[in-house]
């Protein structure tokens, strides 16, 4: 070929022939082409259809229910859940309040310690360590969640039934005392520089203000250890191996947040003389700020939506606890009630139990649309501001 | 604030997180080790010989000589229990029953001669009559009655209290007879009135009766926990003979414990302590455990119970196994004996009936997004929307196969593995997605330039160059995914599980519906009818799962890392 | 063709104008709304180096990739003007970008050999093509890699991962391939500059075998190579093809200033 092109003008004909297509060959090629392309465009297209096939389902089987309002009032409105009676009562009122109740209980776990565990993977513990708990924190991303269920129900739960009283107390104890000392220090010196001006005074205050905090969180201990859980399954169960499960996730797309945060920012805040606590808080944390957020967003959307551990471990009880915030009541939520009651309700036919299980489940997925248009919204500030 | 207190806020922070990372751990390690502990002995344990027993019976396990050892050891070892326990319930013996009549008859004839007696109390009237004509019989009945408490007494001992029961019901019967007999007698003597028959019918073995009541009531007591005790043995070792074993309807019935462990609370649970009735002030009944060697004081039971507790390793034949069959056998009864291989079995074909649908359309989407499309509006909703897929609760999906593809699409009539797989599928194709369309991105610019700059079209460039380059990458993504799938229990609920059913054929995944790890795991913590006696399938079950995702997943990150030690080189 | 005014004018019948084998007439480029490369009027002579000189930004590396089209993988890149290849039009509507790219082959500025052995590697662009045989193929892997002077240092381990050589003979090696599916044009964009000055020297040795066999186009912003390696230059500046002419009156006799500031380092 090469010979050829090198014959000089007689050949320009030929080569032009080969370079440049006929109408009938480009057509084909470009048909080729744009049908290869059309083809990734429809496969790319089916989360989309899918997304829109399950909005559209969910509504459809869920709206022969809604379309009732005095059921509709009844089902915001009411805590009389009984849907296998003569006249079936759907009132979802304490379903909704389980929800919230696990969904607050593992936020207010899992928040501080997967936000504090990033921190300090990502600052205080040197490369190897986190290396090394990296992989360990994914592994536990992976573990099913029918597993943490059963770790729930079968390990757990029997422990805090019978030694519930003296593993609060113990919490309390191991968590509460540190804590006291440490918080003594710096409020006792701002209180102590309005009251004293004496410099050992201020020392005795603060020693005595240690004590009195830690004597407190004694106090406070004991009166856990003499607490009688009736049941191990309770919203506390549910709600730490809930907490357990979004760590992960929080801890890892926290971790990724804080590394993106520049290294010359640090530097800067050390160098004026800053102690890495402050850096942390002052420089980095409000860098990684929405990073984070959107960590949050998504272990509490991985709280919300799961199943299997709330069915095993939250004791499925109809009743809200009283008083309200007490973690060591059962409870039942949304995600547990539809599975549990599915295999229940008449599913071919579409009886009212079946049609209220969708209202449900439309309600647990706007939840979940919700909270994942607001990690994508939150997200996307963050990608404008890096830029 | 002063240096000292902000070095000391700085240095408790540092504690706090160390604290932190220390509580992860810890409740890492919380979770894992009973899992772990506990999980490998579902296959490796101590069996029993009733182990041995049933795998030669039920899984055609070629019988062992080792096997046939244990089995004639532990035989030699029981039979001496069987013998004293069938000497126990002996049915009535004759020479103590002619005892007994001898001294019936004997009462009787003393009543007889009473007959002045007793008709002369008959004047009397209504309680004094009653009273005398009581004591009168009784006198009679003493030595009689005496007679039955002694051998009550001694049934204890000797093993009698089957035949005494028996005996004492007949008794009661020939009592009445007595009392009839009696006032026929007497009548003959006297004409009696109405009033006065019932009163004699009424009041002449009244003591006698009362007593021989009293006397069942114990034995019967004693034989409910002998009952107990025995269905205690029976927990523990199995039916004893052949035939017995044919008619058990279940296999918990048909062998006693396979697991030595198990043996061992049977015996502390069933055997060395029985639940018995017991009354409280008020009389109201209730069960409570005693200790049975007490509670069989000086009876042969207690004999019996000893020689269990003495025998109890040669009976049993405790021997360390490898029970590799708990991952590749049938599960027998509810999951007490056997495998879990069905459950496996399933996870693997919903597992990898998902990625075979997943893996090439998460591929081809990731494609699409790095290599072809150019922004604009319409792309930007794709991907929205691929997120938005992944935000959709787990459970929801299931409602969604349920809803779509099984009751509208019917893509088979009612659950089914492909109902599953699809479900699943489209759970994991989110994260496929983005994992490939990170690795596709990841690819060098110039690797694309080089391939098309040698004259590749881009569908060759793709598959010749950018794919090889981005495949370990999405390697690792895919296999997280398929470790997802394989985890998942919600979406496959209502489309693809059933908790009992046996190993499907590849045939079969069309129409039926299929056992699964997570969803048996579910079923066999929360449903299970006898808990105690499966937790060890529980634990195995949960290992099994956990091992399956934990290995998936280390492969991902030896990959990765590979990939990272290359990249750096 | 009509000769734009800042042209030299080729020695005596050495350059006969139907022996460019690259046209360009009017040719730009806008990113946008920039417009990188403007109305450039130049003609590229077969089996000659030409050497395209500038400081950065200039829009010479630009006016490279349009030969062989890799600016189409730019988003928002458009062109106005003609750009022949041996008389066709490069940016015709109908014209078959793969076949382009095989006759026009490149080499780019970081050596980009793909992950894989360097036999592999060679072979590549031949593989695509198609109808070729295995002892055909391993002869022409073999005097590609001889033309390219890899040879003897790679003969015993054509097996191994191309990406665990040296960055010279990384380069060679993107050489080489490019060389074994016989291009007509071969387009080389900085190919030094991400190399040490023994394996440059190397390259510039390669350049020097090869002219005679292969017409090439270099972008560099080494003064010295240009003068070394090529036998014309175009001098760019600002988008704009300021200067064109034998290598030795370009760097003799500049016609323009700032040419002249340009080879005598003032700026760039």
């Amino acid at each position: 070929m090469r010979g050829k092109l090198h014959t000089g003008l007689s050949t320009m004909d030929k080569k032009k022939n080969s370079l440049i297509l006929d109408r009938h060959n480009s057509a084909l090629k470009s048909l080729l082409e744009r049908s290869g392309s059309a083809l990734l465009f429809c496969i790319t297209a089916i989360p989309t259809v899918a997304v829109v096939f399950i909005i559209f389902f969910i509504t459809l089987e869920a709206l022969p229910f809604f379309a009732d309002i005095a059921r509709l009032k009844e089902f915001f409105t009411s805590t009389d859940w009984s849907p296998s009676r003569a006249d079936p009562h759907f009132g979802a009122v304490a379903i909704f309040f389980g929800t919230a109740m696990v969904t607050v209980g593992s936020c207010v776990v899992a928040i501080p310690l997967g936000i504090i565990t990033a921190v300090c993977l990502n600052e205080i513990v040197n490369a190897n360590v986190s290396k090394i708990f990296k992989p360990v924190v994914e592994l536990l991303a992976a573990i099913p969640s029918v597993a943490y269920g059963f770790f729930a129900i079968v390990v757990f739960a029997p422990l805090l039934q019978n030694h519930g009283g003296a593993l609060i107390c113990a919490v309390v104890l191991a968590a509460g005392i540190p804590a006291s000392i440490i918080i003594s220090v710096p409020l006792g010196e701002v209180l102590a520089q309005r009251l004293f001006k004496r410099k050992s005074a201020k020392s005795v205050f603060c020693a005595l203000l240690g004590l009195l905090l830690a004597a407190c969180v004694c106090a406070l201990g004991a009166q856990a250890a003499k607490m009688e859980i009736s049941s191990g399954t309770n919203a506390l169960n549910a709600s730490i191996v809930l907490a357990i499960m979004a760590l992960p996730t929080i801890i890892s797309i926290s971790q990724d947040a804080l590394s993106a945060v520049g290294r010359d920012m640090r530097e800067g805040s050390l160098a004026l003389g800053a102690t890495r606590f402050e850096t942390i808080f002052k420089v980095v944390l409000p860098c990684a700020k929405s990073g984070i957020a959107v960590a949050v967003i998504l272990g509490l959307m991985r709280v919300v939506g799961e199943t299997m551990v709330v069915w095993m471990a939250s004791g499925n009880s109809l009743k809200i606890p009283e008083p309200f915030y007490n973690f060591l009541e059962p409870v039942r939520t949304l995600t547990a009630t539809i599975a549990g009651e599915m295999g229940e309700a008449d599913q071919s036919t579409g009886s009212q139990r079946y049609h209220v299980l969708f209202a449900m489940s439309l309600c647990l997925l706007l939840g979940g649309l919700l909270l994942n248009a607001a990690s994508q919204w939150v997200g996307s500030g963050m990608r404008i501001k890096r830029k | 604030m002063k240096t000292s207190t902000r070095k000391l806020l700085d240095r408790s922070f540092t504690a706090v997180s160390y604290a932190s990372l220390a509580a992860i751990a810890l409740s890492i390690i919380m979770f894992l080790a009973p899992i772990v502990y506990r999980g490998v002995g579902a296959f490796i344990f101590s069996a029993t010989v009733e182990h041995d027993k049933f795998l030669i019976e039920n899984l055609d396990k070629a019988e062992s000589e080792r096997a046939k050892e244990y089995i004639d050891l532990s035989n030699k070892a029981r039979a001496p229990l069987y013998k004293m326990m069938s000497e126990y319930e002996l049915p009535a013996n004759r020479a103590f029953e002619g005892e007994i009549n001898g001294a019936f008859k004997e009462a009787f004839e003393r009543l007889s001669d009473k007959s002045a007696e007793l008709l002369e109390c008959l004047n009397l009237s209504g309680n004094e009559r009653a009273k005398k004509i009581g004591q009168i019989a009784d006198a009679a009945w003493e030595k009689y009655v005496a007679a039955l408490e002694t051998l009550v007494d001694r049934s204890g001992t000797d093993g009698t209290s089957f035949a005494l029961i028996k005996i004492l019901r007949g008794q009661k019967e020939r009592l009445s007879e007595a009392a009839r007999a009696e006032v026929q007698n007497l009548n003959k003597i006297k004409k009696l009135s109405f009033t006065q028959k019932s009163a004699i019918r009424r009041n002449a073995v009244a003591g006698a009766d009362e007593r021989i009541d009293h006397m069942l009531g114990v034995l019967e007591e004693r034989n409910a926990a002998y009952e107990t005790f025995k269905s205690g043995v029976r927990d523990l070792l199995g039916q004893p003979d052949l035939k017995s074993r044919d008619s058990a309807k279940l296999m918990r019935q048909k062998y006693g414990q396979t697991r030595m462990d198990m043996a061992e609370r049977v015996l502390k649970d069933n055997i060395l302590s029985i639940s018995v009735k017991s009354k409280d002030k008020n009389g109201v009944e209730f069960m409570s455990k005693v200790d049975s060697k007490e509670f069989f004081k000086g009876s042969k039971i207690e004999e019996m119970i000893s020689y269990i507790e003495k025998n109890f390793n040669s009976m049993l034949q405790p021997h360390m196994t490898f029970y590799w069959g708990f991952f590749f056998d049938e599960p027998f009864d509810a999951n007490i004996f056997g495998g879990i291989w069905p459950m496996i079995l399933g996870t693997f074909y919903l597992t990898l009936g998902s990625m075979l649908i997943a893996a090439p359309l998460g591929v081809a989407a990731a494609i699409y997004f790095s290599e072809y499309s150019r922004g604009g509006r319409a792309v930007e909703l794709l991907r929205i929307c691929v997120g938005t897929l992944a935000g959709v609760p787990s459970i929801v999906f299931g409602l969604f196969g349920l809803a779509f593809l099984i009751n509208t699409l019917k893509v088979s009539d009612g659950k089914s593995v492909v109902a599953g797989c699809i479900t699943l599928s489209l759970l994991i194709l989110p994260t496929i997605i983005r994992s490939c369309e990170e690795a596709l991105k990841a690819v060098p610019n110039s690797y694309r330039e080089a391939a098309l700059g040698l004259g590749a079209g881009k569908w060759r460039a793709i598959c010749t160059v950018i794919l090889p380059a981005a495949l370990p990458a999405m390697l690792t993504g895919i296999i997280i995914s398929m470790g997802r799938a394989a985890g998942e229990t919600a979406p496959i609920i209502f489309t693809a599980a059933t908790s009992t059913g046996a190993a499907l054929a590849v045939s079969e995944v069309f129409t039926q519906p299929t056992p699964a790890l997570p969803w048996n795991i579910y079923n066999i913590c929360s449903e299970h009818e006898m808990a105690e006696r499966v937790s060890h399938v529980q634990y195995g079950m949960v290992l099994t799962l956990i091992g399956i995702v934990l290995l998936l997943n280390a492969a991902a990150i030896i990959i990765r890392a590979k990939l990272q030690r290359k990249a750096k080189n | 063709m009509n000769k734009p005014e800042y042209l030299h004018t080729p020695a005596g019948g050495e350059n006969p104008e139907s022996d460019n084998i690259v046209v360009a007439k009017d040719f730009s480029v806008y990113y946008g709304n920039f417009h990188a490369v403007k109305n450039v009027n130049v003609g590229f002579v077969r089996k000659k180096v030409t050497a395209i000189i500038g400081p950065s930004g200039c829009g010479k590396s630009t006016f490279l990739r349009c030969l062989n089209r890799m600016n189409d993988l730019v988003e928002g890149c458009r062109t106005s003007g003609l750009l022949a290849l041996d008389g066709t039009d490069i940016y015709h509507k109908r014209l078959d970008v793969v076949e382009l790219r095989r006759r026009v082959g490149m080499v780019f500025q970081r050596p980009n050999p793909f992950p894989k052995s360097i036999y592999e590697n060679v072979a590549y662009g031949v593989r695509i093509k198609g109808g070729c045989s295995k002892s055909d193929l391993d002869g022409i892997v073999e005097s590609s890699l001889r033309r390219a002077a890899l040879w003897d240092e790679v003969k015993d381990r054509l097996g191994q991962n191309a990406l665990g050589m040296s960055g010279g003979q990384q380069q060679r090696l993107c050489i080489a391939r490019a060389l074994a599916i016989k291009p007509e044009l071969l387009l080389m964009d900085e190919p030094c500059s991400a190399l040490d000055p023994k394996s440059t020297s190397r390259i510039e040795d390669l350049i020097g075998e090869l002219s005679g066999e292969y017409t090439i186009a270099i972008v560099t912003h080494n003064m010295q190579q240009a003068s070394r390696v090529s036998d014309y230059t175009a001098f760019f500046y600002e988008g704009n093809l300021i200067e064109f002419g034998q290598t030795k009156d370009i760097f003799t006799h500049p016609i323009h200033k700032s040419t002249n500031d340009y080879i005598t380092g003032r700026f760039g």
